[in-house]
């Protein structure tokens, strides 16, 4: 487990947090609209404390919801299904809020790549929300957040 | 770390850091009450405050300090509680509906009638709502800012070194003083009397915070004053000595972050906010020349005694501060009377008078040979006006044109105590012309573009060519994905996809890339 951390890049706040319903309490933002990230790089069923994490993030204000990594398509549909049940859509698909799921990307490095890019939403401020082995967790974070540093993505 | 000390030192402090090297805790010794914790370089908790820090050019400028909000100190939190590091990125909330308001208050009297209100062309309702929007700074824009803030200005030398630190107002804190190499010569009140460390003032040599034991932290490091040197190893290795503090030259560079030393890095900073100023003053004069009828001159006696009297009472010259308000704004009155008709005219002579008498009493005070608040003997600066070149930059990016600024911090900084006396000197710069110019351009794309688009847009644009490449393949392939899953058009996901898909393909098209194709 890692600690929350809040990175600038060049034009958007990135907050990266365990996939942990404490953190995710009183963001940063406070009631801005975000998009979020939940990025699973461990190959394993999420536990109860995550699952309501992923309950919590379907409830805030948030524009597009991706899912990365290990059965980003079937927590995509716990995401749709939430979204109904709690009346935040009428029907699967309303697009409130926008989804997306990309079990491709189970890689590091296609994960910070695909998070540098600021993902499907065009919101200023970004929830990342990460599910990680402990040993890869601080490699990971270190290169994420060496790429999201300001300059490094600017335009070409 | 283990230091040497003359046995004077009583106090102590533990230091967290994170594995990155940043402190991430500092817990002085006089208990939990003064634990400070460091979460980011905009933002600390600590004593019950919250302090945001505001920086330009690398250098602090200025601090805020507020009441901490409940949510952050109770035990509700680990203690790993998260602070927002800004607030730069709020959307405008204020500033918007405040022009709209203006507008609709404008176009009340429908059809050309003469009634509640005054007959007004679009043209000049235009004009009028952009001279109210700078008339008005920053009295409606600072409305939504939290209760009794401590704000502390840092007037720096070129080092970055605090030499005066204020409050909002321009009354003096404190002054410092240093040795070439940062050792504290003196700290000073208003009155010159000597005083001790503060530690809502802890930001001195060259911004480094002054930390226990007469130790400067440096963010890598600590620096020793006393010894001229780092406490620690350079993690850059610049120079033959690890400990040495540059290449033996203090007075024209400084390392702000303990780990690269800039050699004249701060004086180009510097001297960008002269430029500043001046722009500054060209826009205002520029900014009333243009604009014709009743209201226009009456609320320009109102804008120029605001002006006049914010100018004054930040130490700005005689000439543009209080002369500015006395002479400008009765001329401006004048001619402005002449057209005034009805309620609005009466409305606007009250404001024109207000505005006018403002700038006489604050004018007055400059013009009669009271001592501005910046006459320092020791200050080495050919700035008249610190504070005014302190709030000019911080809202500088080297090399953006000034009416990007405008928009830029017109846009975001609306909410902070600082923010809007930056819209007040940006909008200032900019003058009625490309503000107008600005605002077709704003409508004409806000027609054309659905709203959740524009943002979309808008990101996407500043994206480089393969960065934009790869998010316009993500999308059309998440499309795709959500046709086979049998969405189709029925899902409202789907079309707001195409829309953006087509937004995005159309600005490759832009940059001749027209022929992109799903890979």
């Amino acid at each position: 487990m890692f600690l929350p951390e809040l990175v600038r890049s060049n034009d958007c706040v990135y907050f990266i947090s365990p996939l942990h319903e404490r953190y995710l309490q009183g963001l940063p933002w406070e009631d801005q609209r975000f998009d979020a990230f939940i990025v699973v790089l461990e190959n394993r069923d999420l536990g109860e404390t995550e699952r309501n994490a992923v309950a919590r993030i379907t409830r805030l204000n948030n524009d597009w919801v991706e899912t990365c990594g290990y059965g980003a398509e079937q927590l995509h549909d716990q995401i749709d299904e939430i979204s109904v049940s709690i009346g935040r859509q009428e029907a699967i698909g309303d697009g409130n809020p926008m989804t997306a799921w990309h079990e491709d990307l189970v890689s590091p490095d296609d994960v910070i790549d695909y998070l540098a890019l600021g993902g499907l939403g065009s919101s200023d401020f970004k929830l990342v929300c990460l599910v990680a082995p402990d040993d890869q967790t601080r490699p990971l974070l270190e290169r994420l957040r060496e790429k999201l540093r300001p300059g490094t993505t600017s335009r070409s | 770390m283990k230091r040497w000390t003359n046995g004077s030192v009583t106090s102590s402090q533990t230091n967290l850091y994170d594995y990155a090297g940043s402190r991430v805790v500092k817990a002085p010794s006089s208990g939990a009450g003064t634990t400070i914790r460091s979460y980011s370089p905009y933002a600390d908790v600590g004593g019950g405050n919250l302090t945001k820090y505001f920086y330009f050019a690398g250098r602090l400028i200025g601090t805020y300090t507020i009441a901490a909000p409940a949510h952050l100190l109770t035990g509700d939190h680990d203690p790993e509680l998260v602070v927002p590091p800004s607030r730069i990125e709020l959307p405008p909330q204020v500033l918007l509906p405040f022009a709209g308001g203006v507008l609709l208050l404008l176009f009340l009297p429908l059809g050309r009638k003469r009634g509640l209100g005054v007959r007004v062309g679009l043209a000049r309702a235009a004009g009028l709502s952009v001279v109210l929007l700078v008339a008005t700074s920053p009295v409606v824009l600072l409305a939504g800012c939290e209760n009794d803030p401590v704000v502390r200005v840092y007037h720096t030398d070129h080092l970055g070194s605090a030499q005066v630190v204020t409050d909002w107002s321009g009354n003096v804190y404190r002054q410092v003083r240093y040795t070439a190499y940062g050792e504290i010569r003196g700290r000073f009140n208003s009155a010159g009397n000597p005083v001790g460390f503060a530690e809502d003032a802890r930001f001195e040599f060259t911004g480094y915070e002054t930390d226990f034991a007469g130790l400067d932290y440096a963010g890598a490091r600590f620096f020793d004053p006393e010894l001229a040197q780092f406490a620690s190893h350079d993690p850059a290795g610049q120079y033959a000595s690890p400990y040495a503090y540059g290449p033996g030259d203090p007075v024209n560079g400084s390392d702000p972050s303990g780990e690269i030393f800039e050699v004249l890095a701060a004086m180009d900073a510097y001297h960008e906010t002269g430029s500043a100023r001046a722009a500054v003053r060209v826009g205002l004069d520029a900014s009333f020349n243009t604009l014709t009828g009743g209201i226009y001159g009456a609320t320009q006696a109102y804008s120029a005694g605001e002006i006049g009297s914010y100018l004054a009472e930040y130490g700005a010259n005689q000439l543009t501060g209080g002369w500015y308000g006395m002479v400008y704004g009765p001329i401006r009155a004048f001619k402005g009377g002449q057209e005034l008709t009805g309620i609005a005219g009466v409305v606007m002579l009250v404001l024109a008078v207000y505005g006018v008498a403002k700038s006489v009493g604050s004018g007055s005070g400059v013009v009669s040979g009271k001592p501005t608040q910046f006459a320092f003997n020791d200050v080495v600066t050919t700035d008249p006006s610190p504070m005014m070149s302190t709030i000019l930059s911080a809202v500088l990016v080297e090399g953006e044109p000034l009416w990007q600024t405008a928009i830029r911090i017109g846009l975001y900084d609306w909410k902070e105590p600082l923010g809007g006396s930056y819209v007040l000197e940006a909008l200032s710069a900019v003058g009625p012309g490309r503000l107008i110019k600005g605002a077709r351009i704003a409508v004409r794309v806000a027609k054309a573009l659905d709203p959740s688009i524009a943002k979309v847009v808008k990101r996407f644009s500043r994206k480089s060519l393969s960065e934009q490449k790869a998010l316009l393949q993500r999308m059309r392939r998440t499309l795709e994905k959500h046709y086979e899953r049998g969405g189709g058009d029925h899902w409202k996901e789907v079309p707001r996809m195409k829309k953006e898909i087509q937004a995005m393909e159309e600005i490759l098209r832009s940059r001749g890339q027209g022929h992109d194709q799903p890979e």
